[in-house]
């Protein structure tokens, strides 16, 4: 879904073509993005049947051909703009499956899942800390709030984990037995 | 030790004030300890030191007519004498100064000349195997019409070399020029023994004989155990033995002489001695106090510096040097601050003697006074330091603050039902949350307090004293003494003439051989109501019949009497019986005399008549008119003295000095409560602030920390002031016995309720002044600096 | 490889009426060169594990071996000389001594360690200058902010060079930039070579520079995680692909 409204607010700022389009959206990122060329031309060509770009300039060569934004894709975009994001919640419901089965089944070490799963998330954080340095280095302080984000999300999963061993570890002592 | 170092010079740096307290506190303690050793070692060590130059005379003997020449210089070879000088022939005699000064003329012209008592000794030579004299102006006698004097008999009466005295004998006067003055290291000075001894040539003495005159002799002894009055009166024991009966006279023991020279110093150095341990044992508190509060701030840094690697004992180290530091400074300008101050009074003393002042710096002393400094200080510091240093690091930094203590909850609920304003109760309340630190400033209140109830306490017991006839030897305005010649009852008779003449009693002398005591007591014999001018006795009653007497309690002791008692004794030889009836005050002699009635006398001397008459005018007489009529009556056998009541220098300077050291332990007391004040106010400046957030305004908060120190202060007061009252009739006793003489504590009121009530309140006022700048602080630190989190 | 440290079966309790284990019979070993982060939430242990291995307390029972040194049985006074040379000490609150200027904080650590007045005062000023706070050198530690003071914590803890540099929550106090700094200049000094164990509630302070992060919870060690070097973009990239797949 971003590529559509990010291709549109990259057109906003200029006509670009499809090769442009591609290099300044990955540089939005950082580099922490491919994009394929094809997907740019589809979601265009999607964009334009939609009414929201318009082709500029004379008709040529695909690789050379400008797009703009129309007065629509304009509205469209400022809409978007305004409007929150509704993500929906993450339910780790893959995570949530295994532990479950765990207990269940009774086979399978809970601790040992866990434990890799916190591994998971540690070098993860590890991972974003280090490119959270590297776009402060570079002085993008925009990709330091995405990257911000993540980190907080990871954090928050760290801290789902730790919540799950507890509550394993007192529902283990309640029944007084050893846990598999 | 480095690293100690520098921690302790840091924090001295910045925590000034406290080391201000201290460095005060041992100034003060240090400069008066510094004062009493000074004037101990000194004014002692002057007169051995006068008295081994001269070769003294442990005892100086006077012998009554009895003996020979030859006999008396024998006992000079009696067992344990190691020196004997004389025997060289004595006599009492009476001159008249020459020379009138302009300012006497009137008076001259009015009573006559002034006549002088004087014990004459005939002596060739100033010095010898005992007894030497000092000479100290002029020369000695070079020919038969000189005289050389004492210099305190010389400065007393203004007589200078050169000029000539009058000797009185019979009808004639037989000049005699004043060739020196010289210093006798076994002679009182003037004031305090009379008459004073004078020195002619051997061939000039029998000139000065008049008739009625009993001469005597003089020897000058030196023992080899005489180290006690008991020892010198068994000295003598084997020098009677070798002499007729009788002819033991006065005995002048050096040991007495020495006492007196000493009893200036005496009774200050006791006053001095008492306060210096006050003052050190205040400084002491001071410092318990102060390091424990430094304990209590420094938790955070004693706990940051055992977790980088203080050991314990590094920690005590650095706080015992954070006291040392400032104390010793202390001492560097507190030790000559006392050595200054003592320089009056020691050269006062060597003056007296005839020696050079001593050195400035008594060494003993001031080394005394260091050490004395730094244990104090040490072990007062050691003491909380060395809790501090087995504090758990973790505890101390994790904390950041001290445990408080546990509140006094028995105390905050008795507050509250008092339904005091919450200010109040909330300084109440921080003055116990520290009980061991109200503890030590309640005590050094307490200290004050007493010392100052002390000093006002004395200062009225003096004055009431040196105006109660029955402690200044009776209330008289007039004395005459009358020669030989004039008929007693015709003194009488113009005496009992005088319409002014409220009560006439007549005194005279004589020695008395009391049962169980080798040495003659010097008494007095009274003739009419002594108690009329106002003599009575503190214990039993006066005497009212022959045969009974009073006496002080020196008397009593030396004798083992209590009133009520019978004695025997004898008088000129005669046996009699006599009954001690009352005990009475008086110092001379330091309290080894006898008081009776005339009748008594009588009976052993039949022929004896009192030659001293003291006579007490009505009220709103003249005393100089009355003098005036007297004397007309016969102005060549009669002396008229008016007397006037000047203070005993020594009280002067005893009162002076026990005013200031007061003082100097009121401000100690005041810096006592300072200090508290201030750590509780730091300690709490948390909660402080909390309150102030909440609406409390800076008089509040003053009227806080002021509560808390006026209560400090009232505790310290209501304790000290009995404190006080029982010091102050402990040392009054002390220096009674120093004469010789005992006071009950009945007999006198030196406080009174209205007084007492004051000194509380005055100790509540300095507290709470104490207290204010702490309190300013308190209240117009910043909430917001404060309670924002570090 | 030599163990900078090697706890055994370490138990501390604190009988304050109801019995509290703080710590369960912790087994642990720090190897020489290592930059190991222990992680818990507040109540996990990790700061009396902390101070176990500081020396600032002692264990109910087990073994505690720092430097090479056991710790059981000495008394105060061996810990404090312990704490001199074998470790460094960098606090969340910084715990320096303001009545003493930045340079005389770092000298009073090597002056305890007898070092001579003209040697210490040489690796003092070194160190604070490769803290780069060698200009603030004489200044009070009121008058500096809080990175500045934690820098001179730090050259303070290791002025000694001691085995093992512990930091507890060394960032708690600061604001991020300059929490960001520290961390750097810590991970730095672990790169020369440096042992250094932080003690941290922060998985993310935890995760960054730390090559192991020992997982704490109740008082026992519930996870001992190697982590490898960061990767950085690629972590990212594979987020993206993830994302596509949905």
């Amino acid at each position: 879904m971003s590529l559509r409204y990010g291709i549109l607010g990259l057109l906003a700022e200029q006509p670009l073509h499809g090769y442009e389009v591609k290099t300044r959206y990955e540089a939005l990122f950082g580099g922490t993005w491919d994009l394929n060329i094809g997907q740019v031309y589809t979601t265009l060509q999607r964009l334009e049947r939609d009414g929201l770009v318009g082709e500029v300039g004379e008709r040529g060569d695909r690789g050379k051909q400008r797009y703009d934004l129309t007065p629509a894709g304009r509205d469209a975009l400022h809409d978007w703009l305004q409007t929150p994001e509704e993500e929906p919640p993450q339910l780790r419901q893959d995570i949530y499956l295994k532990l479950l089965l765990i207990s269940r089944l009774a086979n399978g070490n809970l601790d040992t899942l866990l434990a890799r799963q916190r591994r998971v998330y540690l070098q993860r954080l590890k991972d974003l800390g280090e490119l959270e340095h590297q776009a402060r280095r570079q002085g993008r302080d925009d990709l330091v709030l995405l990257v911000q984000g993540a980190i907080l999300h990871t954090e928050a999963d760290l801290k789902w984990i730790d919540v799950c061993a507890d509550e394993s570890r007192r529902a283990a002592h309640s029944i007084g037995g050893t846990h598999q | 030790m480095t690293a100690v170092w520098r921690k302790t010079l840091a924090s001295l740096r910045r925590r000034r004030l406290q080391a201000v307290i201290i460095g005060l506190v041992v100034l003060l303690a240090a400069g008066t300890a510094t004062l009493a050793l000074t004037l101990l070692f000194g004014s002692t060590n002057a007169y051995d030191q006068a008295f081994a130059q001269q070769r003294g005379a442990h005892v100086l003997q006077e012998f009554t007519g009895g003996a020979t020449t030859v006999q008396l210089a024998h006992t000079a070879r009696a067992p344990g004498v190691t020196a004997a000088a004389g025997p060289w022939r004595t006599d009492n005699i009476t001159v008249e100064p020459a020379r009138v000064p302009p300012d006497e003329r009137q008076m001259v012209a009015d009573f006559g000349p002034p006549k002088l008592g004087l014990e004459v000794v005939g002596r060739a030579s100033p010095a010898g195997p005992a007894d030497d004299l000092r000479l100290v102006a002029g020369h000695w006698l070079r020919s038969g019409n000189q005289i050389v004097l004492t210099r305190s008999f010389a400065l007393a009466q203004s007589l200078a070399v050169g000029e000539t005295l009058n000797a009185v004998v019979g009808s004639r006067r037989v000049p005699l020029i004043i060739a020196g003055e010289v210093i006798d290291v076994d002679e009182m000075d003037a004031a305090n023994q009379s008459p004073q001894h004078a020195w002619v040539l051997p061939a000039t003495l029998p000139r000065l004989i008049g008739p009625g005159d009993q001469p005597g002799y003089e020897m000058a002894y030196r023992f080899r155990h005489a180290a006690t009055n008991a020892a010198l009166r068994a000295d003598l024991v084997p020098i009677k033995a070798l002499l007729p009966a009788g002819a033991l006279g006065f005995t002048r023991s050096y040991i007495d002489v020495r006492n007196n020279y000493n009893i200036t110093s005496a009774l200050v150095l006791t006053f001095l001695l008492a306060f210096s341990v006050f003052a050190l044992g205040a400084a002491a508190l001071i410092v318990a106090n102060i390091v424990t509060g430094a304990v209590l701030a420094g938790f955070r840094d004693i706990g940051i510096m055992k977790a980088i690697g203080f050991t314990p004992g590094q920690v005590v180290q650095m706080l015992v040097l954070q006291m040392l530091v400032p104390a010793l400074i202390a001492c560097v300008v507190g030790i000559p601050l006392g050595l200054l101050l003592s320089r009056p009074l020691v050269t006062q003393s060597a003056d007296a003697l005839g020696l050079p002042p001593p050195a400035a710096l008594s060494l003993p002393a001031v080394l005394l006074v260091i050490a004395g400094v730094v244990t104090v200080v040490a072990v007062s510091a050691a003491l909380p330091a060395w809790r501090a240093g087995r504090l758990s690091p973790v505890r101390a930094i994790v904390s950041g603050t001290a445990p408080q203590g546990r509140k006094a909850v028995g105390l905050a609920r008795a507050l509250d039902r008092l339904h005091l304003p919450p200010t109040v109760r909330l300084g109440a309340g921080q003055a116990f949350a520290r009980p061991l630190r109200a503890g030590f400033t309640a005590v050094a209140v307490l200290v004050g307090v007493a010392t100052v109830t002390f000093a006002v306490g004395l200062r009225t017991t003096l004055m009431h004293g040196l105006n109660d006839p029955a402690f200044n030897g009776g209330d008289y305005q007039i004395e005459v003494s009358r020669l030989m010649q004039y008929p007693d009852a015709r003194l009488m008779h113009t005496l009992r003439a005088q319409p002014q003449t409220q009560a006439i009693v007549a005194r005279d002398w004589a020695s008395v051989q009391v049962n169980g005591i080798s040495q003659p007591v010097q008494s007095v014999f009274t003739r009419g109501d002594a108690t009329k001018l106002g003599l009575r006795a503190l214990q039993g009653r006066w005497y009212a019949a022959p045969g009974e007497a009073v006496a002080p309690e020196a008397f009593m002791k030396e004798a083992h009497l209590r009133v009520g008692d019978y004695f025997t004794g004898s008088i000129n030889g005669r046996r009699l019986r006599f009954h001690l009836v009352g005990m009475m005050f008086d110092t001379a002699e330091f309290g080894r005399i006898l008081y009776m009635d005339f009748s008594t006398l009588h009976r052993a001397m039949p022929g004896e008549v009192p030659a001293d008459y003291l006579v007490r005018l009505r009220p709103r007489s003249d005393p100089t008119a009355y003098a005036i009529r007297v004397n007309r009556t016969s102005r060549a056998d009669l002396t008229v003295n008016i007397q006037n009541n000047t203070a005993s220098s020594v009280i002067a300077t005893v009162n002076d000095v026990v005013l200031v050291l007061a003082l100097v332990l009121a401000v100690i007391a005041a810096a006592a409560v300072f200090n508290t004040v201030l750590l509780n106010t730091r300690e709490r400046v948390r909660d402080t602030a909390v309150l102030k957030a909440v609406g409390m305004a800076p008089r509040q908060a003053i009227l806080m920390v002021a509560t808390s120190a006026a209560i400090l202060g009232l505790i310290g007061g209501i304790l000290g002031i009995p404190a006080g009252v029982v010091l102050h009739g402990v040392i009054l006793q002390l220096m009674a016995n120093l004469v010789g003489n005992t006071i009950s504590p009945l007999q006198y009121q030196a406080f009174s309720a209205p007084l007492l009530l004051g000194l509380v309140i005055a100790g509540m006022l300095v507290a709470v002044l104490g207290a204010l700048l702490p309190a300013r602080w308190a209240a117009y630190t910043g909430v917001a600096e404060v309670l924002h989190a570090e | 490889m030599t163990q900078v440290i090697e706890l055994t079966q370490v138990s501390k309790v604190y009988n304050g009426g109801a019995a509290q284990t703080a710590l369960d019979g912790i087994s642990m070993s720090v190897a020489s060169g290592e930059f190991v982060a222990v992680m818990g939430p507040s109540g996990s242990g990790k700061s009396t594990l902390l101070n176990m291995v500081a020396g600032l307390d002692r264990p109910t029972s087990g073994r505690v071996c720092v430097g090479g040194r056991d710790l059981t049985g000495l008394s105060e006074g061996e810990l404090a000389k312990f704490r001199r040379t074998h470790v460094g000490i960098v606090f969340q609150f910084f715990h320096l001594l303001n009545d003493l200027t930045v340079l005389d904080n770092v000298l009073v650590a090597a002056e305890l360690a007898g070092i001579k007045r003209s040697a210490a005062r040489q690796q003092a000023t070194a160190l604070l200058a490769r803290l780069e706070i060698a200009d603030k050198a004489d200044v009070y530690p009121a008058e500096l902010s809080g990175g500045q003071r934690q820098r001179v914590a730090i050259a303070r803890a290791l002025v000694n060079r001691p085995p093992l540099l512990l930091a507890d929550e060394p960032t708690g106090a600061l604001d991020s930039r300059s929490g960001d700094q520290i961390m750097e200049l810590i991970a730095a000094i672990n790169a020369s070579g440096q042992t250094v164990v932080l003690v941290t509630h922060d998985a993310k302070l935890a995760a960054r520079h730390a090559q192991r992060v020992i997982s704490m919870s109740d008082g026992r060690i519930v996870d001992d995680a190697v982590l490898e070097p960061a990767a950085g973009t690629r972590s990212l990239l594979t987020f993206q692909r993830e994302e596509a797949r949905r």
